[in-house]
């Protein structure tokens, strides 16, 4: 399974720092980036359901990570593969 | 990445928009610092009130008034407001303001011996002192104030990095000694001296130095349904993700009845400047230099008017720009939009009605909910030569000259050098030159190190 990772760059996300995030396919270590597929949207409408203050928004499969970082991006997609391998090695057992 | 105080300036810019679309403003206003910084949330400073204090003054200044000219300190931001839809004429000159609430008054500029100092045996920082100012006491290393001239020799020879060099950041920025405390030992600009480069602004971790914005001179108008031109500077393209082309279009969507790239006016500075440069070698002046950067005249004016007669007389591209723009549009008025603090004033003498910098320009569009790679291109007349989008980039605008005096007399070669930012050695250095001890004919100056891509509101610049 890979995981899917949704950068908004819509105006407001791309303002406040998803500029930087647009490039962050460099920034995975070699094993991740078959693993992990981005993709660029324009606005995804978070900056609407939520508050403005949240941008700039990612979603990593469904869930949506405000005020997003590389730092946090990077966590959470390593929590997932973590997790992942786990659940594989209990259907070994 | 973009830092703390991008963040917070664009944060206040998206939501000034979207409530002056929504009609609400002026009610919205006072409450802004307030809901951004509510009791019992975190603070950016030691609490929260000081945060809402300076948001306040920041928005003093997005609404395009100084921190300076406060007189009542009671008064709301919804009556700054009225004032600011209602004037006709936008602040023109002193685009800077610094904002003593939000001023760390930064202890002054000092060497200062760290405890990772081993007292070594060698004292390098000792013997490369120029002036004596080092002395071993107790073992370890320690500066005389007196004699020290922050020169910075000692920390480049010590093995261990415990010297550290501490500084004013805005004062160190500041390429022409504008900057100035008072007597609390809070930043205060001197406008006498100040030339608009916005190193400051850039320098202050505290973003003490703040823009007075035109933003809402610009709403303003286009709710008044007065016909706008954008006046696009070459530096735009790479600031949004999506074409040339696509941001054009978003401008037209934001507003804009035209949108002109400011390349095309470039085209002509170039061919112009490039005539001139013939006629002044003719003549038999020793050298001429670049007039395009806005900063680096203001600099001359202010610091060297002796310089002023080598300095290229040909407008810049944001005028050449205007004038196309307004030959199509006699009754428009138009927008210059770029990343440069400088452009505010040499617009305002130029007959040019507003400037927008590029991260007002995307508070509008975020404010608007315009995304630029959702956009169809903008059909362009005619894109503007490569030479002439290079022009925002340092190097490119000789080298546009250079490709116009092409096809010249042999004998008018160029022979250029350029200085790439302006800085404290900038001055000296146009004096060594001004003196013909050096072969150059010309001279290309930009006050942003890299061009104006790197300006200060550019949004691609690093934070």
């Amino acid at each position: 399974m890979t995981i899917k990772l949704d950068i908004c760059c819509g105006t407001a996300c791309y303002l406040l720092g998803a500029g930087k995030l647009m490039e962050m396919e460099n920034d995975l270590p070699q094993n991740w980036r078959s693993k992990v597929e981005i993709r660029i949207f324009p606005c995804l409408n978070l900056c609407e359901s939520e508050d403005l203050e949240g941008a700039p928004f990612v979603r990593i499969d469904e869930e949506i990570i405000a005020k997003a970082t590389l730092e946090k991006i990077m966590n959470r997609i390593r929590n997932k593969l973590e997790n992942e391998e786990k659940g594989k090695g209990a259907d070994h057992d | 990445m973009i830092n703390g105080a991008q963040y917070i300036r664009r944060e206040l810019l998206i939501r000034l928009v979207r409530a002056f679309d929504e009609g609400i403003l002026e009610e919205e206003l006072d409450r802004i610092p307030i809901r951004m910084r509510p009791k019992d949330g975190p603070s950016s400073r030691c609490c929260v009130y000081h945060d809402r204090a300076v948001l306040r003054y920041r928005l003093i200044n997005l609404l395009g008034f100084s921190c300076e000219e406060e007189t009542d300190e009671t008064r709301s931001l919804a009556s700054y407001f009225r004032e600011a839809a209602a004037r006709t004429e936008v602040n023109g000159e002193n685009p800077l303001s610094a904002c003593s609430a939000g001023c760390s008054a930064c202890p002054d500029a000092k060497i200062m011996v760290t405890g990772n100092c081993r007292g070594c045996f060698a004292r390098p920082c000792m013997y490369n002192c120029p002036k004596q100012a080092i002395r071993i006491e107790n073992q370890t290393a320690a500066v005389d104030d007196s004699k020290c001239v922050k020169c910075g020799k000692c920390l480049a020879v010590c093995p261990f990095h415990a010297i550290v060099k501490t500084t004013v950041p805005c004062e160190e920025a500041c390429p022409v000694g504008a900057i100035r405390k008072d007597e609390s030992g809070k930043a205060a600009i001197d406008f006498e001296k100040c030339i608009f480069c916005g190193k400051c602004f850039s320098a202050c971790p505290f973003s003490a130095i703040m823009e007075r914005s035109q933003i809402i001179d610009v709403l303003t108008a286009m709710k008044q349904k007065e016909k706008m031109i954008a006046l696009v500077a070459p530096s735009a393209a790479a600031q949004f993700p999506g074409s040339i082309e696509q941001l054009f279009t978003a401008i037209s969507k934001v507003g804009f009845d035209d949108v002109c790239e400011a390349a095309l006016g470039a085209e002509k500075t170039a061919e112009n400047e490039a005539r001139e440069f013939q006629k002044k070698m003719s003549e038999k002046q020793i050298f001429m230099t670049t007039s395009c950067c806005p900063a680096y005249t203001e600099l001359v004016r202010k610091h060297c008017p002796d310089f002023l007669q080598y300095v290229s007389t040909t407008p810049s591209p944001m005028i050449f720009t205007d004038r196309i723009a307004r030959e199509k549009h006699p009754n428009a008025r138009t927008v210059f939009i770029g990343p440069c603090i400088a452009k505010r004033v040499e617009a305002h003498r130029n007959g040019i009605d507003f400037v927008l910098s590029f991260e007002e320009l995307g508070a509008i569009l975020a404010g608007r909910r315009i995304d630029v790679i959702a956009c169809d291109p903008w059909p362009l007349p005619r894109p503007a030569s490569v030479h002439a989008r290079n022009f925002a980039k340092s190097c490119g605008v000789t080298q546009a000259i250079l490709a116009e005096t092409d096809g010249f007399d042999a004998s008018f070669k160029l022979d250029g050098k350029f200085i790439n930012g302006i800085g404290k050695k900038t001055l000296p250095l146009l004096k060594f030159y001004a003196s013909g001890k050096d072969s150059l004919n010309f001279l290309e100056v930009m006050s942003c190190e890299g061009g104006c891509v790197n300006g200060p509101t550019s949004l691609t610049k690093n934070g």
